[in-house]
């Protein structure tokens, strides 16, 4: 605190000095009305530097108003109060008017306590690190976060719905053909859509498990439908000789697990009763039933028989390749 | 970082858990609450039954000796220090609770608390742990001295050395400053309570009639002073007879109160001796050029300056508004803390 006076200090005190030039007969400054009363009991300075355990420096300074060369505002006013105690001058308005010349460097401690915020010193500090970008910077973090977080569903159904929508148009097509006499062109076109579909989504890897998705919440007719029509439709398929198509028809409770030659898993699930799929997939296919018996396997269309394959448990593993047929 | 962004809205706060008065200082508003460290406490359904509080603050220090026998008025400070924890943070969590709303917003406060140089690693302990409970958010301990420096606007943080005497209710310390930390310190246990229990031993001794604590310290605060002056203060004061058992009313004068006052007054004059003895050379030139600040409630005792003025022939100062210097101190350290890292006062492992 005192270094803030002190710097503050030296410039300000001449402009006092300039002041009380200007309006001396007002009121006389501090010092003055100390050397007055000094003068006036004829007691030399270094009878009151004995006196207040001061030196004559403090009190010439005292005098000559130089209160920055005082060790600070505390000090000077201590001194201040002792001497003119010593003198016998009114104590409390000498230092009502010392407060009053500090303010401008201090505002005077009881302000302080009620308007803290005034002081001018400490309101720079306060505003220069009152901490708005941080503020802001956090602010706008979590308006992002919160964003995303009510976007995010929306999205995610929005890929989904694009998806869905693709494949359900040709399913319907699919069904609305099915026992037309156009039959069986119709249903070629669709298979080699679905196949275009198909392919499209390999390109596509990140789209392949929503198209999975929408595969199993199909419609069960339309479903049914596409599984026959798909399964009719093989020999167009054909034209393209690493794509496999998988009818299961499960007449039980049955496990699922079916892998195309990329590795990528194309189903992993427990069927129930009277469920039917479709898979579309690069051959070979890798299938696991849990009980094979269960289930009627077509493989492009022909009926496969799982028996040489199913172990004592009733659990199948084969592998089928569109060249084995 | 979640926390620092709700620290961002608390205020923090600066205690002064003193003796006798604890002050607490919030930034940016100033002195926020200034009252007796009192706790009544009621005890419920007889002995043994649950213990409640029943006033805290300036409405339990008016019970202090006019209580009925299921309520007791404590101080759970004695000394300085915690003498009764549980109380202690009851009083303390009950304060924080009075100045400081706890929202969601508004999370719990930083808390520093000023702890007497004289205190020992399970004291400040104690203190820190009472704050903690209390639901301080951060604590920090700072020593007693330099926040009073600090408060009565000392440069401690120049390479020169200040003087500071800060006089509480349970203890007085002394303590030579320099660049923000203490070269040299001392406790003593007298304070303003050690005062008031010499006035009533002298009342009893020479009066025979017993006066309580509250007179006693209204007392020492009419005519109590410190050297003797000019003028002969007279003040009545009532209390009871101890041969007849009655109450009665006598004068007591400033003279026999400063008689009173010679014990505890030779101890703190006692000390302020020894510290000037202990202090370096260099840092004790720089004190007999200032002079030696007077700080805390005992400091406005009439004419205490020109006692160690005329004991030490040095310069002694009493600063402005005494009884606030430690806990606005606090409260500018704090300050002090947030512009330039909490390692200027290194109290972190106390």
């Amino acid at each position: 605190m005192a270094k803030i006076m002190n710097n503050k200090g030296q410039p300000k005190a001449s402009v006092r000095d300039d002041d009380f030039m200007a309006t001396e007969e007002m009121p006389a400054s501090i010092g003055s009305q100390l050397r007055k009363a000094r003068e006036a009991r004829k007691t030399s300075v270094s009878v009151v530097a004995e006196k207040l355990n001061l030196t004559k420096s403090v009190v010439d300074n005292l005098e000559a108003d130089a209160w920055d060369k005082l060790n600070g505002r505390t000090y000077a006013r201590g001194y201040l109060k002792s001497y003119a105690n010593f003198l016998g001058l009114p104590t409390q308005g000498l230092l009502d008017q010392f407060d009053q010349a500090f303010q401008e460097d201090l505002p005077p401690l009881k302000a302080r306590r009620n308007q803290h915020d005034r002081g001018g010193y400490a309101q720079q500090r306060r505003r220069r690190h009152f901490p708005w970008g941080k503020l802001i910077f956090s602010g706008l973090v979590m308006l992002a976060a919160w964003f995303a977080y009510q976007q995010w569903p929306n999205m995610k159904e929005a890929v989904i719905g694009q998806v869905g929508l693709e494949t359900n148009s040709t399913d319907v097509e699919v069904s609305d053909d099915v026992g037309t006499a156009s039959q069986q062109t119709a249903l070629a076109n669709t298979a080699e859509q679905i196949g275009n579909n198909q392919v499209t989504t390999l390109t596509l890897p990140t789209l392949t498990t929503e198209t999975a998705v929408t595969a199993k919440d199909v419609d069960e007719n339309q479903r049914i439908a596409t599984a026959e029509a798909i399964e009719t439709a093989i020999p167009v398929q054909q034209h393209d000789p690493m794509q496999a198509t998988l009818a299961l028809a499960f007449s039980d409770v049955c496990w699922v697990e079916v892998k195309d030659a990329t590795g990528k898993i194309l189903m992993n699930d427990t069927k129930q009763k009277g469920d039917q799929i479709v898979l579309i997939g690069k051959s070979p296919l890798q299938i696991s039933l849990g009980d094979a018996s269960s289930v009627k396997v077509r493989f492009n269309g022909a009926l496969f028989n799982t028996k040489p394959f199913t172990n004592r448990g009733g659990v199948a593993r084969f592998d089928l390749n569109n060249k084995q047929l | 970082m979640f926390d620092s962004i709700r620290g961002m809205f608390s205020n923090d706060l600066s205690i002064d858990l003193g003796t006798a008065n604890t002050l607490i200082y919030a930034r940016g508003q100033g002195i926020v609450l200034d009252e007796p460290s009192v706790v009544a406490i009621r005890q419920e359904r007889g002995p043994g039954g649950p213990r409640t509080i029943a006033a805290v603050g300036l409405e339990a220090k008016r019970m202090l000796g006019r209580t009925p026998g299921n309520i007791t008025a404590i101080r759970p400070l004695k000394d300085g220090v915690i003498a009764d924890f549980t109380v202690t943070e009851k009083m303390l969590q009950h304060f924080i609770r009075k100045v400081h709303e706890t929202r969601f917003f508004k999370p719990s406060p930083r808390v520093l608390i000023c702890v007497p140089c004289g205190s020992t690693q399970v004291e400040r302990r104690a203190i820190r742990e009472s704050a903690a409970g209390a639901g301080a958010r951060e604590v920090f301990l700072i020593e007693e001295p330099v926040a009073a420096a600090l408060g009565a606007g000392m440069p401690i943080e120049e390479a020169s050395g200040s003087m500071v005497l800060d006089i509480g209710g349970g203890t007085s310390e002394i303590a030579v400053i320099s660049l923000n930390g203490i070269v040299y310190s001392a406790s003593v246990r007298i304070g303003g309570d050690l005062m008031d229990e010499a006035i009533i031993n002298y009342v009893r001794r020479n009066y025979g009639t017993l006066i309580g604590d509250s007179t006693a310290e209204r007392i020492k605060k009419e005519i109590g002073s410190a050297y003797p002056g000019a003028e002969v203060k007279e003040m009545e004061v009532r209390g009871r007879n101890l041969a007849e058992g009655i109450p009665r009313s006598f004068t007591l004068t400033s003279n026999e109160v400063l008689e009173a006052l010679q014990d505890p007054l030779s101890g703190i004059i006692d000390a302020v001796k020894m510290a000037l003895e202990q202090t370096p050379p260099e840092l004790g030139a720089d004190v007999a050029e200032r002079g030696i600040v007077l700080t805390g409630g005992g400091a406005l005792l009439q004419d205490l300056d020109k006692l160690i003025m005329e004991e030490t022939g040095l310069p002694a100062i009493v600063a402005e508004d005494p009884l606030t210097c430690v806990v606005r101190g606090g409260g500018r350290a704090l300050e002090m803390m947030d512009e330039r890292g909490s390692d200027v006062f290194t109290y972190e492992n106390i």
